[in-house]
């Protein structure tokens, strides 16, 4: 199977989505095939999901359209590459199709280009006909909560950048030296978190998780993973497919409360039937507690909100995090966590906050809503700015499945087309595109990693990667990348 | 070398199989149809691919079964290959990094027939395309070119629901079973019908002609602060 899984890699298939547009040979030196001088030129900010699908949406919809996509990083895909379980390898097929959109001879990628810094978005757009941001969320939602910088808490963001090997959190050697692991939140990143702390090695050493996360992981002590959350089962924000994962995970047992769960059953038979299929799996993990010689468990804990995590003695390290019970109060989608009063001390010396990412603003000229943490915008064209677009997670806020981006950015996408045909977005001007962004970079010493360059880092993590019997092996320091990109 | 076939390919994820260490040699256990189509099966390329593959990385392993199993295959190769051979049933879908088994049709030996099929697009004209028995929806889809928006993104493994397919009524009682791994993807499908499937999951038969598709809209931005009618709260990533 490992030579047919190469042989698909290494094959140019014919991925659906591009059919209409004319497949190009991979560009020889990243330079694009045509010159193209005239033609709307579009450039997107961020190369993950959202950047690729609006790309692959303009470049189907104008042929005339050319799109150059700007990443900070050295390599290109975004939370596919640094955010998607090493154990969901088939979620990471949009690569696929992302790399074709990447090779198509109006496309031209860009990496290691820190928009904000390197070149800002005013320059961005005095260079293109349409901008677009596609940055997502970099930063994470903090608990707020004292004893939240105490070390041994860490953010879902950054646990999950560890062992996907994102650079910026390759210094995070997180101690696994303790028996209990509590996360809070309960969506699927949360899963994913319990997931990886407590699966086998054997399922892990074959997935592209990176080295240091797995000798980490294979020295772990931790044995039972709490993810509480504030509100009921009926409110549990992850699906069904991570839960379906937990309850049969090897060698552990579910370990839930059935207090928690106390008129569950009965309101079981009004759900949708996807809330009522959840409900039902998470029932039957309570019901079928499993072996108590088990070592490895998991559970949920319901109707707790972290209100302090409790040092140890020398102050510095978590020991332990204090849960105020709550009780829900409303109905329907706008239930609401009250808080009882009562509190609740629970000891663990891993504490990983799973409440959601946060989108940041990277440029003081582009309008920013703090308290949504989001681009404000109106179907995905800025508030107040003329030829300035978002789409994916810097749009709608950092929620929803890599399908959801995609309809997401399809949705941008069209927007941008029907302002041209309109002529809302003025493409008769000429604007002359990346040689212009290029050239300013250059006088600023910024030098850029093009896609034919980042394949270059993806055949070496590859080849790392055999010798590890692993699907690839992760460069984690942007300056390797740099060297072997441009070698 | 044959018989019955319990142990299931190791490279699917642990928890939905059982691994079975022992013996030597290789037994594959097909629907009925039993000798005639195991026979066939057996002079397949794939055949020698999938049991050369298993063997070689899977040296404990003892059988391998087909039965209701669902394989991934690179499409291109995988037709090129079963067109000729004519034996083994081409409902295959999938990537080769994770297999689902072989998906063993009642008459996979009559191979390929013609199948008419009607795509209601999401901008209501109509797509009506002609395929072969055996092929997925997603297959037609992908092979025919269509023009359907995002179809397939995960390339027929089970990871989205971007294949979600609304069928007639009286279609859809006639399809196979759905799995609970079907099930979990499509929860997630937005505008989920009784008659919803995921198209990777469906192959195609010959008592399916001339069935009538409709392609369900996909949320849009405007729809997105009516999520919460929709059935499930939107998924974290």
């Amino acid at each position: 199977m490992m030579t047919m899984v190469n042989l698909v890699r290494g094959s140019v298939m014919k991925i659906h989505g591009l059919s209409r547009v004319s497949l190009c040979v991979p560009a020889v030196c990243g330079v694009r095939g045509l010159s193209s001088t005239s033609g709307p030129k579009v450039c997107i900010v961020g190369g993950g999901p959202a950047g690729f699908y609006t790309a692959q949406q303009l470049l189907k919809a104008r042929q005339e359209a050319s799109v150059d996509i700007y990443e900070k990083l050295p390599v290109p895909f975004g939370l596919v590459r640094f955010g998607v379980a090493p154990d969901h390898p088939e979620v990471k097929n949009v690569i696929n199709t992302f790399t074709q959109t990447a090779q198509h001879e109006r496309c031209s990628f860009h990496g290691n280009v820190n928009v904000g810094k390197d070149v800002t978005i005013d320059e961005l757009r005095q260079a293109y006909h349409a901008v677009v941001l596609s940055y997502g969320a970099e930063g994470n939602r903090s608990m707020g909560i004292p004893g939240e910088d105490l070390a041994g808490v860490f953010s879902a963001k950054d646990f999950v950048g560890w062992y996907n090997g994102l650079p910026s959190n390759k210094e995070l050697h997180p101690d696994l030296g303790c028996e209990t692991a509590v996360i809070l939140g309960q969506g699927n990143v949360a899963l994913d978190v319990a997931r990886i702390l407590l699966a086998p090695l054997d399922m892990l050493k074959e997935t592209d998780i990176t080295q240091n996360a797995l000798e980490a992981l294979a020295g772990s002590k931790v044995r039972r993973v709490l993810i509480v959350g504030r509100r009921g089962p009926l409110q549990i924000a992850c699906t069904i497919k991570e839960l379906r994962e937990m309850v049969n995970l090897p060698n552990t047992r579910a370990d839930m409360l059935s207090d928690d769960f106390k008129g569950i059953a009965e309101a079981l038979k009004d759900l949708p039937r996807p809330r009522k299929r959840l409900t039902e799996l998470m029932m039957k993990a309570v019901k079928e507690k499993g072996d108590d010689k088990v070592e490895k468990c998991w559970g949920f804990r319901f109707f707790r909100s972290p209100v302090e995590v409790l040092a140890g003695a020398d102050g510095k390290r978590a020991t332990g995090i204090r849960l105020a019970l709550n009780k829900l109060e409303g109905s329907g989608e706008s239930v609401r966590a009250e808080p009882t009063g009562q509190l609740e001390d629970v000891g663990c010396g891993l504490i990983i906050s799973s409440i959601g990412y946060k989108s940041i603003p990277i440029d003081p000229a582009v309008p920013f809503d703090p308290r949504k943490a989001i681009v404000p915008n109106e179907m995905g064209r800025v508030q107040d700015t003329a030829g300035l677009y978002c789409s994916g997670w810097v749009k709608r806020g950092p929620t929803g499945v890599i399908a959801t981006t995609m309809n997401d950015s399809f949705d941008t996408a069209r927007a941008i087309i029907q302002d041209m045909e309109a002529g809302k977005l003025d493409v008769s001007v000429s604007k002359p595109g990346a040689p212009a962004i290029t050239a300013l970079l250059q006088k600023r010493d910024v030098r850029t990693v093009l896609f034919p360059q980042w394949e270059k880092i993806n055949a070496e993590e590859e080849k790392r990667g055999k010798s590890l019997g692993k699907p690839r092996e992760k460069l984690l320091d942007v300056d390797k990348m740099l060297k072997i990109a441009w070698s | 070398m044959h018989e019955n076939v319990e142990r299931e390919h190791k490279k699917e994820k642990p928890q939905r199989q059982h691994q079975k260490d022992s013996g030597q040699g290789f037994q594959f256990n097909m629907k009925e149809g039993g000798l005639l189509q195991k026979e066939a099966f057996e002079k397949t390329a794939l055949f020698s691919v999938i049991r050369d593959a298993v063997m070689t990385n899977f040296p404990a392993a003892t059988e391998l079964d087909l039965r209701n199993a669902r394989v991934a295959v690179m499409r291109k190769a995988a037709h090129q290959t079963l067109s000729q051979t004519r034996a083994f049933p081409q409902c295959v879908t999938g990537s080769y990094t994770h297999s689902r088994g072989i998906n063993t049709l009642t008459n996979p030996l009559r191979s390929e027939e013609k199948v008419t099929v009607h795509f209601l697009n999401r901008d209501g004209k109509r797509i009506t395309v002609n395929a072969l028995t055996g092929e997925s929806l997603l297959d037609v889809v992908v092979n025919q070119d269509l023009d359907i928006d995002g179809f397939g993104a995960c390339e027929g493994t089970l990871a989205c629901s971007t294949c979600h397919l609304i069928f007639e009524e009286a279609v859809y009682k006639k399809l196979g079973p759905i799995t609970d791994e079907e099930m979990d993807m499509l929860d997630l499908a937005y505008g989920l019908t009784d008659t919803s499937r995921l198209g990777c999951q469906v192959c195609l038969r010959k008592d399916l002609d001339g069935m009538i598709l409709r392609v369900p809209d996909m949320i849009s931005d405007a729809r997105v602060e009516s999520e919460k009618e929709s059935s499930a709260a939107p998924p974290k990533v």
